[in-house]
């Protein structure tokens, strides 16, 4: 029988197939054997640029972890199977990945993808599951929903950076090297993101009154065409420090423009950008000086980062200065650790365990991974301030105990 | 002209209802297999929701998202306010129908790349805005309370009813008046002018109604994810996957947009999700061949498939009543 | 004062961009009446070509325009010869479908090879701004603009003063009858969509001196393209110079004056209004 696939017998066998194959593959679900923990992440579309240091980061742990033997489940050592699934950035496939990480690969606890909007559409379904879900791409607040018990966040609210760059500013005041009050500028993107980094500006200044005055407070859309009109802006209110909150193709577009617009500012950050490779490749000494507040950076001083720069770098080449693969894996080795204590891989179990997981040797600042029960089971850790040096690497100018020297201060108006 | 509804289309109708209900127990047992059906059911209300306007008519709208996130903010505000959630969709409904009249009107006038281009015009400006209103979350969204959900399998039988409603109303649509003044439009629309069709009604009654459907969609969408972000719901992204379904299964059909959300479906989550590195690739080329083969969509193939069969199992019992 | 002039200067220096990213859209469209949603795809090629080049050989993007421009006319005449051009008596919308495809297939490539990280590129001039009076201009946006206003004034005169313009204007107008008179319509189709790819690579070429690029690069600029090319009427390469250069300012100037965040929003709107208050003319 000739088979051309313009008949239509050619078109009812690959509806069949077709059909065969969802069917076959929703009806085997709950394979057994091996310990499998598995993560939808955005490997393509919108937030591609992170998803890959994500899968890195995931991939590292598990490695480390199975290289050391594996982990013991019930008096038997296993090692671990990492599954994973692209959700191209959006948020009405990523649920459904995980729905299908839980019912056809049958693992026994979850990854979180990235972005705040990515993740906050995945918890809906471990809160349901009931199954372990370790998140450590969502820095938003809000993902913790009230009587929360299955998500727990390894990366410290957006909040944090916000803070802690004025806590640092706070403490250049108190030892005279700023003025007080501050004139500050502001800007941040109309996203999640950047909505909770001016809360978090906005929550310290109210505090401190007496410390900074808000000059300007502006959102933008990410991935404007053009930034040079808001930097004009900034220009005419004439600050002191030029905050803003921006994803990595707007922050280059933002300080082109403020370059080229002749801006001085006695300290200026863009939230968590400027270490980046990318950065330097596109500004290259234009970023000198630029602070940044870092959930992880390369160079703190504790035993476990280092050991992870050096596997990292080992791996995929260094250096590595963006956070997300650190702070990914910090997030997967918590997990597995919390399922080696919990030596079963029984969904309370295991929640139980990541309750009361407390990893003294944690490469996060402050060196401590734990999921508080007040924060709804996310970290609160201080995040560190970075500035970037001339010469292209970088310093950490705060938190003092951990701080490589002072920092550079700009001319200012 | 033909009787609205014939005798073999109730047949049809029922025997969809009766395999829908029989595959429930089948489908909700299995979370992951609900979540499918979930998701199925929205495709095929969206798609056919689309094909309304964009196969009848001929108008192609990049711009359907505007109306799937009226539709998701206003269960989700309602709801947010207290009523339960499965109340507040008439009211979804309603809004998504008004804003897409107020600016199906003005740019239904439009015809082809004029049109479709205004159309992501009107969902940009709309995703924006929506970025900027704080009283619904601004660019954060909302989240929904998990607690209050109708369950796996209310789901399920929402999403049927709402299927079964969307594909009905596209076959009505089709054989009705409406319907007839529509496809004359998308032929010719000047002769269609002349011969009496009021243009501009019509259509800006055929996007309502879609609207309507979509909007439907969306409050749909928001009881299942629990959660609404402008960026997913007004996004270009959820606008082109639906001309894409459509465009897939058969534009202008009632099967069409039914196979297309099948189709859609089965590429995402099966054939995709485990090819990471080269899913975009393998899509595309997949997308190609296609219309390559079938610039008329899968549809009218099937349809041929169903035909040859029923020929082969009708020929012995010849001579029966047509 | 200072504030508006710059503003307004910025407006207009961004709006050549728009311009020549467009040209390309709009030519494929008057001749072959496709809207090529693969044009995202030959953008963001055009950077990544002119990135890499830059990368490894330290080739400046002015110099790789030698390189993508061909590069791009012999893509964009090999994805019509091979597919479009099967598809010219089918129903404009599944060309849509097809050029989808096409840019999909390109976006997999570019992650591939690329990576999804934001890449981007450093020219000794990069940084560079010239102070006139109380207004500066940046060095790589002059240049850009220059080049755009090159592109129209080349393209303007290919399309007015060369047989081979003629022939595209003939088939634009009318197929069959340029098609009667022995125009070969099918090479011209060719020429078309490689003249629309060039143009669309190149673009990508000197938006490299300012934008970062991911896989994704084109999606944003793909819509705005859209705006310019429909605001200008489609097919008039003059009107797309002025509608972009247009909207530049309109964008700026509500960045500007009302809120930053509402500069996307106004040139969507833009569009949609002078979309339905020419409608007469745009029945045709």
């Amino acid at each position: 029988m000739v088979l051309r696939f313009n008949s239509p017998r050619f078109a009812l066998l690959a509806f069949s197939a077709l059909f065969a194959a969802i069917g076959g593959t929703v009806a085997c679900g709950g394979e057994e054997g091996g310990l499998r923990i598995g993560a939808a992440l955005p490997l393509s579309g919108k937030h591609a640029n992170v998803g890959g240091f994500f899968r890195n980061g995931y991939e590292l742990a598990v490695a480390e972890a199975n290289a050391a033997g594996g982990i013991e489940i019930e008096g038997q050592r296993q090692s671990i199977e990492l599954v994973l699934y692209d959700d191209k950035s959006d948020a009405s496939i990523s649920p459904s990945l995980l729905e299908r990480l839980i019912a056809v690969d049958g693992v026994a606890a979850l990854l979180s993808g990235y972005s705040t909007p990515l993740v906050q559409a995945q918890v809906i379904v471990p809160m349901r599951r009931g199954v372990p879900f370790m998140n450590a791409g969502g820095a938003s607040q809000a993902i913790f929903r009230e009587g929360n018990e299955w998500v727990f966040g390894a990366l410290s609210p957006v909040e944090s950076l916000a803070s802690t760059t004025l806590e640092w500013l706070m403490w250049e005041q108190d030892h005279d090297r700023l003025p007080a009050p501050l004139r500050v500028a502001m800007v941040w993107q109309n996203t999640d993101h950047g909505r909770e980094y001016r809360t978090g500006v906005h929550t310290v200044i109210e505090r401190h009154p007496d410390r900074f005055t808000i000059v300007l407070d502006e959102s933008f859309e990410h991935l404007s065409s053009d930034h040079t009109s808001l930097i004009v802006k900034v220009r005419s209110v004439e600050s002191d420090v030029f905050l803003s909150d921006a994803h990595e193709p707007d922050f280059l577009l933002q300080h082109r423009a403020y370059v080229e617009q002749g801006l001085n500012h006695v300290a200026v950050s863009y939230g968590a950008r400027g270490p980046e490779r990318s950065v330097r490749e596109g500004l290259g000494e234009a970023v000198a000086h630029l602070v940044s507040a870092q959930w992880w950076t390369r160079d703190l001083p504790y035993e476990r980062s280092r050991q992870f720069v050096e596997l990292y770098e080992g791996e995929h080449g260094g250096p590595v200065t963006e956070y997300y693969p650190a702070v990914a894996y910090e997030a997967a080795r918590g997990l597995i650790a919390a399922i080696a204590r919990a030596g079963s891989t029984e969904p309370a179990a295991v929640r139980d365990a990541l309750m009361a997981l407390d990893l003294e040797d944690s490469l996060l600042p402050g060196g401590r991974l734990h999921f508080p029960a007040d924060s709804r089971y996310q970290i609160r850790n201080r995040c560190v301030i970075v500035q970037n040096l001339p010469d292209g690497g970088t310093r950490i100018v705060f938190p003092p105990e951990a701080a490589d020297g002072p920092a550079y201060l700009g001319p200012g108006r | 002209m033909q009787r609205p509804v014939s005798r073999r289309h109730l047949v049809w109708t029922g025997a969809a209802v009766v395999a829908l209900a029989a595959a429930a127990p089948l489908l909700t047992a299995n979370p992951y297999a609900a979540r499918l059906a979930q998701l199925l059911f929205l495709n095929v209300v969206l798609a056919s929701a689309w094909n309304l306007v964009g196969g009848f008519a001929g108008q192609i709208s990049f711009g359907n998202a505007s109306l799937f996130g009226v539709g998701a903010y206003a269960t989700s505000l309602l709801w947010l306010a207290g009523i339960p959630p499965v109340l507040t969709m008439p009211a979804a409904a309603l809004a998504a129908a008004l804003y897409g009249a107020a600016w199906g009107w003005p740019c239904l006038r439009l015809r082809g790349p004029y049109f479709a281009i205004a159309t992501i015009g009107v969902a940009e400006a709309t995703r924006i805005v929506a970025n900027h209103i704080e009283a619904a979350g601004g660019a954060s969204g909302l989240t929904l309370p998990l607690e209050q959900d109708i369950g796996t399998v209310g789901l399920y039988a929402l999403g049927a009813v709402l299927a079964v409603v969307a594909v009905l109303t596209c076959d009505l649509v089709r054989r009705s008046r409406l319907g007839l003044g529509l496809v004359a439009l998308r032929e010719d629309a000047r002769a269609a002018a002349a011969s009496g069709v009021n243009v501009a009604r019509e259509q800006v009654k055929a996007f309502a109604l879609a609207a309507a459907l979509t909007g439907l969609g969306g409050a749909y969408y928001a009881q299942f994810t629990l959660y609404v972000v402008p960026e997913k719901v007004f996004g270009f992204d959820l606008s082109i996957s639906l001309v894409l379904m459509v465009l897939v299964g058969g534009i202008g059909t009632v099967s069409g947009p039914v196979l297309g959300a099948v189709i859609y479906l089965i590429l995402e989550q099966f054939v995709l999700a485990s090819l990471a590195d080269i899913h975009l690739a393998a899509f595309g080329a997949l997308l190609i061949f296609i219309v390559l083969m079938e610039p008329r969509g899968l549809a009218p193939r099937l349809v041929q498939a169903i035909s040859l069969i029923r020929r082969r199992f009708r020929r012995p019992e010849a001579g029966g009543p047509a | 004062m200072t504030d508006f002039l710059s503003v307004l200067v910025s407006g207009v220096l961004v709006g050549t961009v728009y311009a020549y990213m467009a040209y390309g859209l709009g030519l494929i469209y008057g001749v072959l009446r496709v809207v090529n949603l693969a044009h995202g795809a030959f953008l963001t090629l055009g950077v990544y070509v002119t990135w890499w080049l830059h990368f490894t050989f330290g080739i400046d993007p002015l110099v790789s325009l030698l390189v993508t421009a061909p590069l791009g006319f012999g893509l964009g005449a090999a994805v019509e010869r091979t597919l479009v051009f099967r598809l010219r008596d089918s129903p404009p919308v599944t060309t849509l479908l097809l050029l989808f495809g096409v840019w999909l297939i390109v976006r997999n490539v570019l992650y591939l090879v690329f990576g999804g990280t934001d890449r981007s590129l450093l020219t000794s001039y990069s940084l560079e701004s010239l102070a006139l009076g109380p207004v500066t201009l940046s060095i790589p946006r002059i240049v850009v603009s220059a080049f755009s206003l090159l592109g129209f004034v080349a393209l303007a005169f290919v399309l007015k003063r060369t047989w081979a313009g003629l022939a595209l204007r003939a088939v634009a107008q009318d197929r069959g009858a340029a098609a009667l008179s022995g125009i070969p319509v099918d090479r011209v189709w060719a020429t078309a969509f490689g003249i629309g790819s060039a143009l669309a690579m190149s673009a990508g070429t000197l938006m490299s001196l300012f934008y970062s690029v991911t896989p994704e690069f084109g999606a944003r600029f793909l819509l705005k393209s859209f705006c310019v090319v429909v605001l200008g009427g489609l097919t008039n390469i003059g009107g797309i110079l002025v509608a972009g250069i247009g909207l530049g300012v309109a964008e700026d100037l509500t960045a500007f004056y009302i809120h930053t965040g509402f500069r996307d929003v106004v040139s969507f709107l833009v569009l949609v209004a002078a979309l339905v208050m020419r409608r007469v003319d745009a029945e045709g």
